[in-house]
């Protein structure tokens, strides 16, 4: 997938482009309807899909005091996106410059800089700009002088509630996976690089793979069951998201992975860890001999609640 | 409900009692005195004629000339003035109403501003062309040509099925119906009086031209290409109006003006007709994948140096998804009443209607915004469950891409075929044109689709056929006056051969002599095997054959092809992926002459099919016993050197001797001038050696020999000079002799009277070609072979004689540059030299 960094670079894409934009934060089924929407009309009118989304998080810089944990960092999000089939993305640098820009400059460039600008697909009730005056009425009164189209997306309902990222940042975080998944038509996952750890795993009988979990919204800290996604390839395994108080000391929080029958160098690789179900709480054992059993009954239990699933894509 | 289709449709020929309609009753009389194989006898004469009058639909191109005939019944559609008159009165005001929607849309879209249409199906329609908005419509308008298609309700009511408002395709399908069924019924049509529509394309060049300020506007009419399936279609009409047919390849952009390139130089486009789709018109200002549109065009309609008819943006009309909202468009801003009914359409981008569409599916007709494919129904049968889901899920993965028309839109018809009579489905495609003074015309015809035996489609894309169309005169108008000579094609004025024509002739020539040379040399040596030479003579042969060979390369070079031996000829031959190879060569004459189909004749055409059937037939395999090898190669190289002056002599007798030919035989004439002056080159360093006599006349004379006999020349050397061949008189046979057919001489004075004949003599690029020309033709006279041949090369020096022959074939090699850059590509023309041209 193409990214851009900044609205000039919509001039590089041939022809006509038609702009989901939103922030995109969890990728859950309410984006997707945006997202769709704008593939279908560029299928429709033979023109480029731009997912356009921004970054940081804008809650970062318009309310430094209350940021949301991410659902999906940036990296993770433009994956999905590439899934859905967006050949292309827009990722705009969230500073307090560009949080100062005029609802209208903001729309101007997008037209200045695609060529042409054939539509702009929302989702109902987003708004973008300075004091948030973007909407989908500006939009539509510039689409007729800059001749572009406006799709706004409905809002997606399970029983009754509106999907949100913010909805489902609680589930996560009182650990109702069910429902975070059904949100977001997918398992909640937690992506990222693999850091070097200090291979304290390895010495146990279970290597293991650790990703940082800096600014992510979490589930609560204990040992889950996981399939996990390495280089388009889907394994299953064991994680534990804790700070590890029986080994480490530090308190350093982060998600260590460990997959069942994988021989292999993870460092580097992005991984995507689909947390499946939340097996135990995490605790403080009295050595590390214990802890190692525990382990070894925890890969037991995952092992069989994974058997049990249908096989994932 | 009809006994052949599931859904209740209009009778067209018969009432509700049975009988003929009125209007039909004469024609039905007629019919059913005829016994059966006199119908069919008259059905197989309108079949030939269209055939002979070249009339196709392509809808799947796998082979030249084995295009699709055209399909046109022997029953025709009647319409009466009661019913024409209001029709053509409905078409008028919707024209008139989406007219006047074009210019609002491309300016203010105050339509939009007062809700009155929604904006995804305008502002996201794939034809709204962003480009298009500020740039001047010819004339002020951008409807000039417009075709809408119409079919009946179930009560009989006509009403609009589709809109091609901008893309009048069918126009010469009608007016060939019309002189077909006058070449094979002509008592019919003295005996009703009806409307003729000859004179269409003289109405539309007329309008062409207005459209520009010139007294003698340049008019060309921009078509796709062959692969397009109404090529045929672009071709009639360029030919009745008299205006040439070109491709996007054949204009350029220079200076804010458009041109186009002839073999007599750029020659000024004022008005363009075009057959593209809007997007693929101009690279520059929309899709820039284009490969068929003219670079730059829209920068030159802005500087309203050239008009483009339709205008761009026009296609916006013809969107499926606007259907549903005629009648707004029409009450908004005419303030009318509808005269002329939509068939209920559905846009399956609303929910509600897709709703309503989903629920009933099996009932409708579904079809893709943009082209003719349809997804669903169209046949007038209920779909099956499988069709039905696969058209569901279809439509739900992008619903905003379809609209719903009920299936039972289409009226019954009877079609013959072999005699008997069927039972069609049939609509309409009824053409307009604006007028000089923006007055709309209808043209009293129409094109009938009918399904036939092979679809149930009506569209021709989909194989549906058509019916010639009459408009009864009314009481109070003259009928127009049957003359079988106003049917027939007019004064057809001529026009200078495009480049892009000329070129494909020119390489025509050049491969099919190449391949010639080759397959003659090939041939001999073949021959020469079979002559099983005793080894002196192979000794003294071989040398020649390997040093021959480089002359189609560069000449002295190391070549990696052999000629030695049966499997190294077999690859120079048939091997399909050696590019200097007989077959290789062979096709791509072939794929050039494809290019330029339309000006071939059929003959010439048919002998070259003929030559790459046979040599496609060959199955390559290199790994055979040597004798297979060997005779395939001689067998074939034989036929090749039969079939390829049979292609020139054909083409000769069966073709326009215009500049396009011209240019065939200007590239044969360089392409064996090159391959002589090449192999001489070849031949040079070793010559010196053997005029010194070195080797023993024997061994000379068989290396000579060997040498003339594989450019085909030995035997007329005997008959020029009647002694053994030495190098010297061989040498001037070659390069110089007056009459020989070889020679370099005798093919650059060839060139030249050819360049001077043509056409295209006003250009000053032909002053320039003929320069060059003639100053290397004084240069061969003027060369002292003898003195070259005494002249010995100090230590590893070339001679003076290889000096010079190199000297003498690069200036032939630069011939080719210099016809290509006057003639073909204009780069001379382009490149600052002539500046002061324009």
């Amino acid at each position: 997938m193409r990214v851009l960094r900044s609205i000039d670079g919509l001039a590089e894409i041939q022809g006509p482009v038609v702009i989901a934009a939103g922030v995109f934060d969890g990728m859950h089924l309410g984006h997707r309807a945006v997202l769709r929407d704008a593939l279908r009309e560029s299928e429709r009118i033979g023109a480029t899909p731009v997912a356009l989304s921004f970054d940081p998080h804008p809650a970062t810089i318009l309310r430094p005091g209350a940021v949301p944990g991410l659902l999906t960092p940036t990296p993770f999000k433009l994956r999905l996106m590439e899934r859905m089939g967006f050949t292309h993305a827009l990722v705009v640098n969230f500073d307090k410059e560009f949080a100062a820009i005029q609802a209208e400059d903001f729309v101007e460039q997008l037209c200045e800089a695609a060529k042409p600008l054939a539509g702009i697909c929302i989702g109902q009730g987003w708004a973008f700009g300075n004091q948030r005056r973007g909407n989908i009425d500006l939009l539509r009164d510039f689409g007729r002088k800059k001749n572009f189209f406006t799709c706004e997306a409905l809002p997606v309902r399970i029983e009754g509630l509106v999907i949100s990222s913010t909805l489902i940042r609680f589930a996560v975080s009182e650990g109702r996976l069910a429902d975070a998944a059904q949100f977001l038509g997918r398992d909640h996952a937690i992506a990222g690089p693999v850091l070097r750890g200090a291979a304290l795993g390895r010495t146990m009988g279970f290597p293991t793979a650790n990703l940082a979990t800096d600014h992510l919204q979490l589930p609560p800290y204990g040992v889950y069951a996981v399939e996990v996604l390495v280089n388009d390839k889907l394994h299953r395994g064991v994680a534990n998201l804790g700070v590890r108080p029986t080994i480490d000391l530090s308190l350093e929080r982060r998600l260590e992975v460990h997959l069942f029958d994988f021989d292999g160098d993870l460092y580097d690789l992005e991984l995507e860890v689909r947390l499946k179900s939340f097996l135990r709480r995490e605790q403080r054992f009295g050595s590390v001999d214990a802890l190692r059993k525990q382990i070894a009954l925890d890969a037991e239990a995952a092992r069989e609640f994974l058997a049990n699933q249908p096989a994932a894509a | 409900m009809s006994a052949l289709w599931h859904f209740r449709t209009f009778d067209e020929n018969f009432g509700p009692d049975g009988q003929p309609r009125e209007v039909y009753r004469d024609l039905f009389e007629r019919l059913n005195r005829l016994p059966r194989h006199e119908v069919r006898a008259l059905d197989g004469r309108l079949e030939a004629t269209m055939r002979e009058m070249g009339v196709t639909f392509d809808i799947h191109r796998e082979l030249p000339w084995c295009k699709r005939g055209w399909f046109c019944d022997l029953l025709p559609q009647i319409f009466t003035p009661a019913e024409w008159d209001p029709l053509a009165a409905g078409i008028r005001q919707r024209l008139r109403a989406f007219e006047m929607f074009l210019q609002d849309i491309h300016s203010k879209k105050q339509i939009l501003l007062d809700g009155i249409l929604p904006e995804r199906p305008v502002l996201g329609s794939e034809y709204f062309q962003r480009a298009a908005c500020g740039v001047p419509a010819p004339g002020g308008a951008f409807l000039h040509l417009s075709g809408v298609a119409v079919c009946r309700l179930p009560d009989g009511q006509l009403a609009v099925k589709h809109h091609y408002f901008s893309n009048a395709s069918g126009i010469s399908y009608m007016m060939q119906n019309r002189r077909a069924l006058t070449r094979v019924i002509p008592q019919s049509f003295q005996d009703t009086g009806i409307h003729s529509i000859s004179d269409v394309p003289t109405g539309i060049v007329e309008m062409l031209r207005a459209h520009s300020d010139d007294a003698d506007p340049m008019v060309v009419l921009l078509t796709p290409g062959p692969l397009s399936p109404a090529y045929s279609e672009h071709c009639f009409l360029g030919r009745r109006m008299g205006i040439p047919l070109v491709q996007g390849g054949d204009l350029l952009v220079l200076n804010d003006k458009v041109y186009l390139k002839t073999v007599a130089g750029l020659s000024k486009v004022d008005v363009i007709y075009t057959r593209l789709s809007d997007r693929w018109l101009d690279p520059m200002a929309f899709r820039r994948d284009s490969m068929i549109g003219v670079p730059g065009l829209v920068h030159c309609i802005r500087k309203k140096s050239v008009s483009v008819v339709n205008a761009i943006g026009a296609q916006l009309a013809d969107d499926r998804a606007l259907l549903p909202f005629s009648a707004q468009i029409i009450r908004y801003y005419l303030a009318e009443r509808p005269l002329l009914p939509t068939v209920p359409t559905y846009w399956l981008g609303d929910i509600d209607q897709r709703q309503m569409v989903l629920d009933d599916l099996q009932n409708f007709t579904i079809r893709i915004l943009y082209g003719e494919r349809i997804v669903l129904g169209g046949d007038g049968n209920l779909p099956s469950h499988e069709k039905l889901e696969a058209a569901r899920a279809e439509i739900l993965k992008n619903p905003a891409l379809f609209v719903a028309q009920p299936q039972s839109c289409d009226a019954e018809t009877i079609s013959f075929q072999d005699g008997d009579r069927r039972r069609r489905r049939q609509d309409h495609i009824i053409f307009a044109l604006r007028e000089t003074g923006g007055d709309l015309c209808v043209f009293p015809g129409a094109l009938t689709r009918v399904s036939t035996t092979e679809s149930e489609f009506t569209s021709s894309e989909l194989g549906g056929g058509s019916k010639d169309t009459w408009v009864q005169a009314g009481a109070d108008s003259q009928p127009d006056e049957w003359d079988s000579a106003h049917q027939a094609d007019g004064q057809i004025p001529t026009h200078g051969v495009t480049s892009r024509v000329a070129e494909a002739y020119y390489w025509i020539g050049r491969y099919l002599e190449r391949a010639y040379d080759l397959a003659g040399m090939i041939g001999a040596i073949e021959s020469l095997e079979l002559e099983e030479l005793n080894p002196v003579e192979r000794m003294n042969y071989r040398p020649v054959w390997n040093r021959i060979l480089p002359m189609l390369e560069v000449a002295g070079s190391a070549s990696r092809r052999t000629i030695s031996n049966p499997e190294g000829r077999y690859r120079l031959t048939f091997d399909p992926s050696e590019p200097g190879s007989v077959l290789s060569t062979i096709h791509r004459a072939f794929a050039n002459a494809e290019s330029v189909l339309e000006t071939l004749s059929l003959e010439a055409w048919g002998v070259m099919s003929q030559l790459r059937e046979k040599f496609d037939a060959v199955a390559f395999d290199p790994a055979a016993p040597t004798e297979t090898l060997a005779a395939a190669s001689r067998e074939l190289c034989l036929f090749a050197r039969q079939a390829i002056p049979q292609f020139f002599g054909t083409s000769k007798v069966t073709m326009l001797a215009d500049d396009g030919w011209s240019f065939c035989e200007i590239g044969q004439l360089i392409e064996r001038a090159a391959i002589t002056a090449n192999a001489t080159t070849s031949l040079s360093a070793s010559l010196v050696d053997l005029s010194r006599d070195r080797h023993g006349p024997h061994a000379r004379e068989i290396r000579l020999s060997a040498f003339l006999r594989m450019l085909g020349s030995r035997d007329i050397y005997r008959r020029v000079y009647q002694m053994r061949i030495e190098p010297l008189p061989m040498l001037e046979l070659l390069w110089k002799n007056p009459v020989a057919p070889r020679s370099v001489l005798r093919c650059l004075t060839g060139c030249a009277s050819r360049i001077r004949e043509s056409e295209s003599n006003l250009s000053p690029a032909t002053g320039r070609a003929l320069a060059a020309i003639e100053a290397l033709q004084q240069s061969i006279r003027s060369t002292d072979w003898e003195t070259l041949l005494e002249n010995l090369p100090a230590g590893s020096a070339k001679s003076k004689l290889q000096a010079h022959s190199e000297d003498l074939l690069a200036r032939l090699l630069a011939l080719h540059t210099t016809i290509c850059d006057s003639f073909l590509n204009h780069q001379v023309l382009i490149h600052g030299e002539t500046e002061s041209l324009f």
